[in-house]
């Protein structure tokens, strides 16, 4: 027996795991000195600005940078390096460079670059199939016996349902701050979701010794996918550094970040469910397409979560000359949600089924059956689902209300990851591993899982991220972030404390094995009040200090989550204005490391979702393939006021708590587009079929359902 | 690209006496406020004014609401905050505390005028139709003294009125409403929205009706109103609102959209239970 265990202590047994603990960097961010990449301003800094392509897709003939130059405060200004073909392939592609004193001049600067285009034939046009050469078809794959499906169905519904494309928006849009230090060193802060890697792209540009570069990035100001990349305004940063000597700041105007910067592809469908009368799916038809921009999107396996009932599908690839699909949270999950539980609650309400007890009665065609029964019950309980549903035909007058649900799943095993412990002479404690905190707690696991094992308060753990000079740790995509870094940290503070214990233990004449570390002291088991506060502890350490190791446990962590979302809308049905009332979340992420900042994970995936729900779209106009919204005025996020109530449930039972730690980042931004378009389909008694839900989108599937 | 800042003139007002004798003698002299229309235009790079007057030093004299002989007398400087925390408007004129919650965020709330939101003239402004639909009036000043513009005369066009150069609004004043007021705003969501489409209205023995966001300038509907007053049922008032309004499509919302809703909050506000 080891005296301190690797594995997770129970939840009767923990301190503070699985605690509803306050974000440890929560101060500095709301005082505002954390700083963000945004914030770094070195001295004698140049900014650089872009010249971007103002068509869908142009040949660049001749660029001519000398007006620029002459802009007084201009440094640099050049021509960036274009495809093989010096084809611009979207609104918004860089031409040019502009590197200037301020930032006024360099946005003058980049204003005066003179590009002369020849205009070529674009696409930019997704919601339908009808585009020529612009649709890759793909292969029809099918599972079970389909036709017989359709051929013996009780009920046969179809319907078409879709969603634009749409962007991520971040909060810190993209960007780098790059400073040459002489003798081919390289300093960087990058806004960037792989703090461990970046910095090898930094010097494979330069022809540089990857351990010559530093980079550094403390706090990141959202990234969802789209911040994995080393990017043309890295590049350009990085090669200005070098060509000046000078530091260079690009940071993304919100046009660029909205154009280029990263989307989520488009998904549409024709879908046709055979059921049961008593409700049973016997069979799924789905026929979609979407679009990720000039390249292939993911396609989309659907029926998503009901992945047993016989299916077909198929699905088109359209190729718009759009800025290019970044991973969007869940890469294709909440598009593949939507496509099915629409599809799902439409035949429910066909048969004139409740659709929470449809969904009940398929769970067997689920991979988790038990996990969505349980939270099922849990979602109805808290929305009052039982005392609120009505159906869709029993709705009335102006203001209408209406339920929906949706389920999901996700993966979330933990990456690859190292961490070491450092425990000094003077009782102190620090732990180190090369991740990023995108704005989710990070740090705040890192000290907990530390405090855990050292039985120390949270506060007693200093903690060091966001450095390519850490003990590395894998890029944060894909919610695996946190089973990473929580497996390498408590395995680092594990081996710490035992070598520490292993140096108290003569003292208290007791072996290692009889001894623990809990409550800011090491003691013996048998007899705890035989033992030295955690300082005199430490004072036996002398000048080295103790460093314990530790990387990615697999015993630790695992992966598969299940989620239940319910939502409440209100409708105008005289404005289309759809509005919420309340959206319950209820999931599971196996061992809780912080209740408090897994919830407020929650919280902020249910805001994102709402909004993509009720208001986000990227509008191209299809004459001259240009964004028509490229600002925030515009392109539209939902504020405090639109999100109406929010109730999340996390699953914390021992059952779960005894799982390893799982990712959380993705699960609970999949459901929401689904179950507030199932609920405004229930409120306004017609589906809604294409999301956002607009006034104009529900007030024009009001009016073709009134002609029917 | 935004506007350079460097080469813009401010002059801060001293006194009201001050700021008219600056306009009097300058008037390219743009009277700003709270700003908060201004910043958009320099955001833009739309901002063509070089001189400005700084008003904002005149918020004792001119930020009062008060009530004089009957009128409810709003300040021009009275920022929509103000409007919202006033008992009086609460009292005399809910509609305008409704139309001043729906402005901006709450930041757009402190700064915002309601002098300012008559000022620019804005066809989207939410609180214009509230004092096209009450029969306000603007007061107006200048050097050389006071005038009185019935609301309805005041918006000559497309973000025009009928304030000369060398001109203040000093207040809008509304006299008691007949009737039960209404205010609908539908934007696009719950702050920080410019409006679709804006109704306000007057129901009672002389029916009000109205409307901004579509059509140059705010707007009533007199042939509407007439409708409403002789007890029509609601399909004729519908048709009547049809027939009255031309709204345009553009990057806020459709015309079909703005007529359709345009006729259900007409409908909603005289026949709806709500």
């Amino acid at each position: 027996m080891r005296d301190v265990e690797k594995s997770w202590p129970s939840l009767a047994d923990a301190r503070h795991l699985g605690k509803r603990i306050d974000r440890i960097d929560g101060p500095v961010k709301v005082t505002g000195r954390a700083k963000y990449t945004f914030d770094v301003n070195r001295p004698n800094m140049l900014w650089a600005k872009f010249t971007l392509c103002p068509h869908g897709k142009a040949k660049v003939l001749s660029v001519d940078v000398s007006e620029a130059t002459r802009v007084p405060g201009v440094v640099v200004a050049k021509e960036l390096p274009l495809p093989g073909d010096a084809t611009c392939h979207w609104h918004g592609f860089e031409v040019a460079v502009v590197a200037a004193e301020t930032e006024e001049a360099a946005r003058e600067g980049a204003r005066r670059v003179k590009v002369e285009y020849e205009v070529l034939p674009h696409n930019v046009v997704d919601d339908t199939t009808d585009v020529g050469d612009w649709v890759d078809e793909g292969r029809s794959r099918e599972q079970g016996e389909v036709d017989e499906a359709f051929a013996s169905a009780d009920v046969t519904v179809e319907g078409e349902y879709g969603c634009p494309i749409i962007t991520h928006c971040c909060l810190e849009s993209h960007g780098s701050v790059v400073e040459a230090k002489g003798d081919a060193k390289l300093e960087v802060w990058p806004s960037t979701q792989r703090i461990s890697s970046i910095g090898n792209d930094f010097a494979n540009e330069l022809g540089l010794d990857p351990k010559d570069v530093h980079a550094d990035c403390q706090h990141l100001g959202g990234g969802f996918g789209s911040k994995f990349g080393f990017d043309v305004w890295d590049k350009a940063c990085a090669a200005i550094a070098e060509e000046t000597g000078r530091p260079v700041k690009a940071m993304l105007e919100r046009d660029h970040e909205i154009m280029v910067a990263g989307s989520r592809p488009s998904a549409y469908a024709k879908v046709k469910v055979a059921a049961r009368k008593d409700g049973t799916l016997t069979g799924f038809d789905f026929e979609s397409w979407g679009s990720g921009g000039p390249s292939r999107s993911g396609a989309l396996r659907m029926p998503y979560v009901f992945t047993e009932v016989p299916h077909r599908r198929v699905h088109s690839n359209v190729r718009t000359n759009t800025g290019p699909n970044r991973a969007w949270r869940a890469p294709g999950h909440p598009q593949m949600a939507w496509l099915t539980m629409a599809a799902v609650e439409d035949a429910a309400a066909a048969l004139g089924l409740d659709p929470l007890e449809l969904f009940r009665r398929n769970l067997a065609a689920t991979d988790r059956p038990d996990v969505y029964a349980e939270e099922l019950d849990v979602a109805a309980g808290l929305i009052g689902w039982k005392e609120k549903w009505e159906p869709r035909s029993a709705k009335k007058g102006v203001v209408r209300r209406g339920l929906g649900l949706s389920i999901h799943t996700w993966g979330g095993r933990g990456h690859d990851s190292n961490a070491r412990t450092t425990i000094h002479s003077d009782g102190r404690v620090d732990v180190e591993c090369g991740t990023q905190d995108l704005g989710v707690g990070t740090r705040t696991v890192l000290a907990i899982c530390v405090a855990e094992t050292l039985g120390l308060p949270v506060e007693a753990v200093r903690v060091h991220i966001g450095d390519n000079r850490l003990p590395p740790s894998g890029a944060s995509g894909g919610s695996t972030t946190v089973g990473g870094i929580s497996s390498s940290s408590r395995t680092s503070a594990v081996d710490a404390v035992n070598q520490l214990i292993a140096r108290v233990a003569p003292d208290l004449e007791a072996s290692a094995e009889e001894c623990a570390a809990a409550g800011g002291r090491i003691f013996v088991r048998s007899d705890p009040a035989r033992g030295v506060a955690w300082a005199e502890a430490c004072a036996l350490i002398g000048q080295d200090p103790i460093v314990g190791n530790g990387r990615t446990d697999p015993e630790l962590m695992n992966s598969g989550v299940g989620g239940v979302q319910m939502s409440e809308v209100e409708v105008d049905v005289e404005t289309g204005v759809a509005t919420m009332v309340k959206h319950v979340a209820v999931q599971d992420c196996g061992t809780i490391v912080d209740l408090e900042t897994a919830e407020s994970q929650v919280y902020g995936a249910c805001i994102m979702g709402i909004t993509s729900a009720l208001f986000e779209e990227r509008v191209m106009d299809p004459v001259t393939g240009r964004c028509l919204n490229p600002d925030m005025e515009f392109y539209r996020l939902a504020g405090i006021g639109d999100v109406g109530e929010l109730v999340v449930h996390m699953m914390q039972t021992d059952a779960h708590h005894g799982r390893g730690v799982i990712g959380l980042g993705e699960p609970p931004v999949i459901s929401p587009l689904a179950a507030i378009g199932n609920a405004v389909a229930n409120a306004c008694g017609v589906r809604v079929p294409r999301a956002p839900f607009t006034p104009r989108n529900v007030l024009s599937a009001l009016a073709k359902g009134a002609a029917r | 690209m935004r506007t350079a800042t460097a080469p813009l003139h401010l002059h801060r007002a001293r006194s009201l006496d001050d700021a008219l004798a600056r306009l009097a003698d300058a008037p390219d002299l743009r009277p700003i406020a709270g700003c908060t229309d201004v910043f958009v235009e320099a955001n833009f790079g739309t901002l063509a004014d070089r001189r400005f007057l700084d008003l904002w030093p005149l918020r004792d004299a001119l930020g009062r609401i008060e009530l004089r002989d009957d009128r409810l007398v709003i300040g021009a400087l009275a920022t929509y905050t103000d409007v919202l925390l006033s008992p009086l408007v609460r009292e005399r004129l809910p509609i305008l505390a409704e139309a001043a919650a729906a402005i901006g965020g709450v930041q757009i709330q402190n700064r915002g005028t309601i002098g300012g939101n008559v000022a620019n003239a804005s066809p989207a402004g939410d609180t214009p139709p509230v004092f096209l639909a009450v029969d306000a009036e603007v007061v107006l000043r200048s050097a050389g003294g006071e005038r009185r513009v019935a609301y309805g005369a005041f918006h000559t066009g497309y973000r025009a009125t009928a304030r000369r150069p060398d001109e203040l609004i000093v207040a809008i004043e509304a006299p008691p409403v007949d009737g039960r007021p209404f205010f609908r705003k539908v934007g696009t969501r719950a702050a920080q929205a410019i409006s679709k489409v804006v109704v306000a209205g007057v129901r009672g023995a002389r029916p009000a009706v109205a409307v901004g966001s579509i059509a140059p300038t705010v707007v009533r509907l007199p042939e509407t109103e007439r409708t409403l007053s002789r007890g029509a049922g609601r399909d004729e008032v519908r048709e009547a609102v049809g027939r009255e309004i031309a709204p345009i499509d553009d990057v806020r919302s459709t015309a079909r959209y703005r007529r359709t809703v345009t006729a259900n909050l007409v409908d909603d506000a005289f026949f709806g239970d709500r």
